[in-house]
């Protein structure tokens, strides 16, 4: 259709049209975002490790290209033509389409990759190049256009100007002279290509996984064994986390049978914790509940978040500082093991701590976030309103009530709630609250603070757009 | 032989009588108190006070009768030290939730509170139980309608064992129903001219026989509890006291 790498969107729409396309049919755009890329690119150099324990992502900007380290790794995967044929096939498996290079140094195998000599592309048409001698690959550098060299492209199209198509052309030219025409960037490029000159990589740096597994040969559903196995696995990840000065957050465990039939369960923590004994009971009141679905084949433990355990210095003499200061003990560790075993037992969102939410419908000004599973975090928000402005019990939806006022848009004088007839001795209002237009849900709604004969507080509300009176809490 | 009854002498009754009185306490009676918030309430009270380790219950007559208000207040001072407030709030149940934004204008902290909402009323009390076992916790809050003396006396061990305080605000449909609890208060609004009227009645309190009846308000703007005064507002003016504290 004659779309190109480069083109702006408007100049596409209209070729497009050209063609009788409605552009928003046949055409998904999305803004340019290389930091996503490299972000996806890293993604995919952790799964690449399953390759070569060490895979980078290229610095060059813009990144397209993944290093691997292959010395070495050719007779684990028999050979390096099955090397780079199983590093192809991994991609295809996951949906990529990939171009593969292996050779001597980085930047040969980054120019092979990106620009596969005619002569052995057609030779198998797959996409992969494999350099077996040194002499070959000096020869397939020579070839190379100079867009192999990872130079900018300012640069390239200068090298064009001056007639200089290929790395073969470049190495000709005297080194002086491109020193001095083109600055050092040609001539370090050039000595990487040609292996003068070593290129360093740093390995991707994997996130740490704490997972145990344990597989039986003989299935059993003997519910004191898969007791113990679970607990010994508890027991290596405690360890593992020990050793990195971690303490785990949110732990998953899951039974499966031989048949594929699975169960799981999940132990989410309010402070990270590697304290065995803690865990255990946590682990422990979570194992009770699960049902064993059949003779257990393989069971697997992971931590699925963890922190830094928090550091407290221990005092030496513990009793007589307690004594002696003022100040109340720390019970920070109490009230974690208080809120674990509320949530493991009542489920992860029945602990919650309360939040305020800034926003003008009452019913949305506050949250609550569960304090398991997720780092702690504090809030800085405090209310506006006066101690007696503000019903402490809020019904869940405001309740229709029937109001007598004696002016129609006037204050309530009587209403009927739960069956009893309430006399409206003082009230306080209107608060006029009109919002959530931008939910698409508007609410107008005059808020009166009332006081009955016999003293009784309750806050209602006129709706405004259909004038329907509304009991939406009460001063309890 | 007959055996010729001997009067021991009054100090050792005295002596006799204090470990009589120190037995039925289930412990040593040297906890700290924590004032309800308000001057007029502790008056009432025998250690002028609520005693640390303990459980205060109050009846609430009706909705929108501000027993939670005095409770929560209470809990207020019982927190002030930077413990954590644990509010097992059952009410959701009952079509309603405890409102944060009210909360946080009593001037609680919602860094320090709790709120752990259980489905049923066994769980409710399980967590009432474990969150007083809780040494961190300086106060907590629920709401439970169905409580027998094996309830009481698991939550009253859990309080003592931790030094919190159990503040229970029930209906007042329970004021014939036993208790076991410390102290049991019955507050019922009562309509007055300026600020908010509460009545508060001391039904019952451990080791004190007293009949204590109060007349409250509650400032519309601060939210102070004070004593209401009888009388009249021109005699409220010219009292001595209050004159002293105006010059």
């Amino acid at each position: 259709m004659g779309i190109r790498p480069g083109m702006p969107v408007a100049e596409v729409n209209t070729l497009l049209q050209a063609r009788g396309l409605s552009a928003t049919e046949a055409m998904t755009h999305r803004p340019y975002d290389p930091a996503a890329d490299r972000e996806a690119l890293e993604k995919l150099a952790r799964w690449a490790c399953r390759f070569s324990p060490c895979v980078d992502v290229e610095q060059r900007e813009p990144a397209d290209t993944l290093l691997l380290d292959a010395s070495g790794l050719a007779p684990l995967f028999g050979g390096e033509d099955s090397l780079l044929c199983q590093v192809q096939q991994g991609f295809a498996r996951i949906g990529l389409k990939s171009s593969l290079a292996l050779a001597g140094n980085i930047g040969t195998a980054w120019g092979l990759a990106h620009h596969p000599p005619a002569e052995l592309a057609q030779r198998d048409g797959t996409g992969r190049t494999l350099v077996s001698s040194d002499t070959e690959q000096e020869s397939l550098v020579r070839q190379l256009p100079i867009e192999a060299l990872r130079i900018p492209a300012t640069l390239i199209e200068t090298l064009h100007l001056l007639g200089l198509y290929h790395v073969g052309q470049l190495m000709q030219v005297p080194r002086g002279e491109l020193k001095a025409r083109l600055g050092m960037e040609p001539l370090v490029r050039l000595d990487q290509v040609l292996g003068h000159k070593t290129e360093v990589m740093q390995a991707a740096r994997l996130p740490q996984q704490f997972a145990a597994q344990w597989i039986l040969e003989h299935p059993t559903d003997h519910p004191e064994s898969i007791h113990t196995m679970v607990m010994r696995l508890l027991s290596q990840l405690l360890q593992q986390l020990a050793a990195h000065d971690l303490g785990a957050l949110k732990l998953t465990c899951v039974l499966q049978t031989a048949n594929r039939r699975e169960t799981s369960f999940e132990v989410g923590l309010f402070r990270p914790s590697s304290c065995n004994k803690h865990l255990r009971g946590l682990v422990d009141t979570q194992f009770e509940r699960i049902r064993i679905p059949g003779p257990i084949q393989e069971v697997t433990m992971q931590v699925v978040q963890f922190a830094r355990l928090e550091k407290r210095q221990q005092s030496l003499f513990q009793e007589m500082s307690w004594k002696d200061s003022s100040a109340p003990p720390d019970h920070s560790q109490e009230i974690s093991g208080l809120v674990d075993r509320l949530a493991s037992r009542l489920g992860r969102d029945a602990v919650v701590r309360p939040r305020l939410v800034a926003d003008a419908q009452p019913e949305l000004a506050f949250s609550h976030t569960p304090l398991v599973g997720q780092p702690p975090r504090r809030t800085t928000r405090r209310s506006e309103f006066g101690p007696l402005e503000r019903p402490w019990q809020l019904q869940s939806s405001p309740t229709p009530i029937d109001v007598t006022a004696v002016m129609p848009d006037g204050p309530p004088i009587q209403f009927r709630w739960q069956g009893e007839h309430h006399q409206v001795e003082r009230h306080w209002g209107p608060e006029r609250i009109e919002t959530g237009w931008w939910r698409r849900r508007a609410v107008r709604r005059d808020y009166y603070r009332v006081e009955t004969t016999t003293g009784h507080r309750f806050w209602i509300f006129r709706e405004l757009t259909r004038q329907n009176w509304y009991l939406h809490g009460s001063f309890d | 032989m007959l055996s010729t009854p001997t009067i021991p002498d009054r100090a050792k009754i005295d002596q006799l009588n204090a470990q009589l009185r120190e037995m039925e306490r289930s412990r040593p009676a040297s906890r700290e108190t924590v004032s309800c918030g308000c001057r007029a309430l502790d008056r009432m009270l025998p250690r002028e006070g609520l005693l640390r380790g303990s459980l205060i219950e109050w009846l609430a007559e009706g909705a929108g009768s501000g027993a939670q208000y005095l409770a929560l207040t209470a809990a207020r001072q019982a927190c002030r030290a930077g413990q954590t407030l644990v509010i097992v709030d059952s009410s959701a149940r009952r079509g309603s939730t405890l409102y944060s934004p009210a909360l946080s204008g009593m001037g609680l902290d919602l860094n320090r509170i709790v709120l752990v909402r259980p489905t049923d009323e066994k769980q409710a009390l399980w967590s009432l139980e474990q969150a007083l076992r809780c040494p961190a916790v300086g106060a907590v809050l629920g709401f439970p309608r169905q409580m027998d003396s094996y309830a009481y006396r698991r939550l009253q061990l859990a309080a003592e064992q931790s030094d919190g305080l159990g503040l229970l605000v029930r209906p007042s449909e329970v004021r014939g129903s036993p208790s076991w609890a410390e102290l049991r208060w019955q507050v019922s609004p009562r309509p007055t001219a300026c600020g908010w009227g509460l009545h508060v009645e001391l039904l019952r309190c451990r080791g004190y026989l007293g009949d204590g009846k109060v007349d409250l308000t509650i400032d519309e703007q601060t939210g102070e509890i004070h004593e209401a005064y009888s009388g009249s507002l021109a005699s409220q003016l010219a009292h001595p006291t209050l004159a002293s504290q105006r010059a």
